[in-house]
């Protein structure tokens, strides 16, 4: 039985939609980046080939591409931490939720490098191996940079934590 | 603070639901080792000109025309692999001062970057059918409940986008989309400030992703469960009642089973363009 491209569509652009949501904070932007994501692999120089890797990471490799280059034509992104999550934004108000607010912000102040490990390995349940194919980066790297990512957002966020907890950190 | 701990932390951070996006194909589940090949396959099927039976959906919106005839219109492309060639830009349709109906579909072609502008009006004729008619693209036809027309938009080669309108004399749903977080009312009856002011008026259910309540002398507001632009967040779905406050009325809709594909946040715009004669709760299907 052939899968078709709907179904293709419909197993990976709520993960995609989500990854780039919480990469550029707009929903219109990152609509749009999943479409041309699909659309990027109908053209005749799309560079996926089912012989070298699986779908899903190309379609992640894609999105990633695509909202850096936006947000680099934007002039918005830096090697600096950068603040990619415009909290005055329409969009901004899905994060009312005080807890919600203080993790996107702490989320998008880790650099780039960790930022988008952390995105997929915690909100999208991607494995290692797997985050390590789409940003091709040795499996070793991806975990450090993740401990780095869980570390700071464990510092960042420790007033959020149970009584207890900050307790026995102390 | 525990991994656990972090990782509850972490979850308070929702991301808004995916884009609308729907296809007509099956839905079908099939082994994981044949996905790759499969997709391969589909791929070199398109690359050789093959086209897919199916159509995928840019979008549509119901509407009550009168009070015996109800619309559902949605543009639709052949083949659905074509979809993503296109993005929906706008669309309306409204009903007009002279009498009448009206309204515009934009529509860009991402390929290659054209616009296409489609302008319509429906005129109620005596016998209770309407005469539709758009100048671009010409088309023309009379049409009542039951019957189904197709507007032509493009066409080329295989590839083909025309808006498809169904009239019908009872109340017509949206189609279900399992990837876009949409309302799921059964039998939804309207309050306000704990009044009831419309019960379910026939309508069975209604699954849209954008809900539309009409208020009499007042306007319409929109309800949606994900962000759009020029949406406040000002409510909240929860179990089987959304409820939401505005202009300092406080407005719920009840309704058997659960209300929404999920619980959560929901978001509203109020339009004071359109003046409704009664209450009224509808389906809108624009993005």
């Amino acid at each position: 039985m052939e899968r078709s491209f709907p179904d293709s569509y419909q197993e990976h652009a709520g993960a995609l939609f989500r990854f780039a949501w919480r990469l550029t904070g707009s929903v219109e932007e990152s609509q749009d980046i999943v479409q041309e994501c699909f659309l990027s692999l109908l053209r005749a120089e799309s560079t996926f080939d089912a012989t070298r890797g699986s779908l899903r990471v190309y379609l992640f490799g894609a999105v990633r591409k695509l909202v850096w280059k936006r947000l680099s034509r934007r002039r918005e992104f830096t090697q600096e931490p950068a603040d990619p999550v415009d909290l005055r934004s329409p969009e901004g108000e899905l994060l009312r939720n005080e807890m919600g607010l203080a993790v996107g912000r702490a989320v998008s102040r880790l650099p780039e490098s960790q930022r988008e490990i952390l995105l997929l390995a915690h909100y999208e349940q991607m494995p290692l191996a797997e985050i390590a194919a789409v940003l091709d980066l040795p499996p070793a790297a991806v975990k450090s940079r993740l401990q780095r990512a869980r570390a700071s957002l464990r510092e960042w966020l420790a007033e959020y934590a149970p009584p207890v907890a900050q307790e026995k950190n102390r | 603070m525990t991994d656990l701990e972090l990782d509850r932390i972490l979850d308070s951070w929702v991301a808004p639901g995916a884009p609308p996006m729907q296809f007509a194909a099956p839905r079908r589940r099939i082994r994981r080792p044949l996905v790759l090949l499969a997709l391969a396959a589909a791929l070199v099927a398109v690359a050789v000109g093959a086209s897919l039976a199916t159509w995928a959906s840019l979008g549509s919106e119901t509407a009550r025309w009168d009070e015996s005839t109800w619309v559902r219109r949605t543009r639709r492309v052949e083949p659905a692999l074509a979809w993503v060639r296109w993005k929906p830009l706008a669309t309306s349709g409204q009903h007009l001062a002279g009498g009448g109906l009206g309204g515009t579909v934009r529509l860009l072609n991402r390929w290659t970057g054209r616009e296409y502008i489609y302008q319509w009006s429906a005129e109620r004729l005596t016998s209770g059918q309407y005469r539709f008619a758009s100048e671009s693209p010409r088309f023309s036809a009379v049409a009542g409940p039951g019957d189904t027309i197709d507007v032509p938009i493009f066409e080329s080669g295989q590839e083909r986008v025309y808006e498809r309108i169904e009239l019908a004399a009872r109340p017509l749903g949206l189609e279900p989309d399992p990837v876009v977080q949409q309302f799921t009312l059964s039998s939804p009856q309207l309050y306000v400030n704990g009044a009831k002011v419309l019960d379910s008026d026939g309508v069975q259910r209604l699954d849209a992703p954008l809900l539309a309540i009409d208020i009499p002398g007042k306007g319409r507001i929109q309800v949606s469960l994900a962000q759009r632009a020029n949406f406040v967040a000002n409510g909240s779905a929860r179990a089987n009642r959304i409820s939401f406050e505005h202009d300092g009325s406080r407005y719920e809709i009840r309704c058997e089973g659960a209300a929404a594909t999920m619980d959560g946040p929901v978001f509203t715009r109020f339009d004071e363009n359109v003046r409704p004669a009664g209450y009224g709760l509808q389906g809108d299907g624009r993005n």
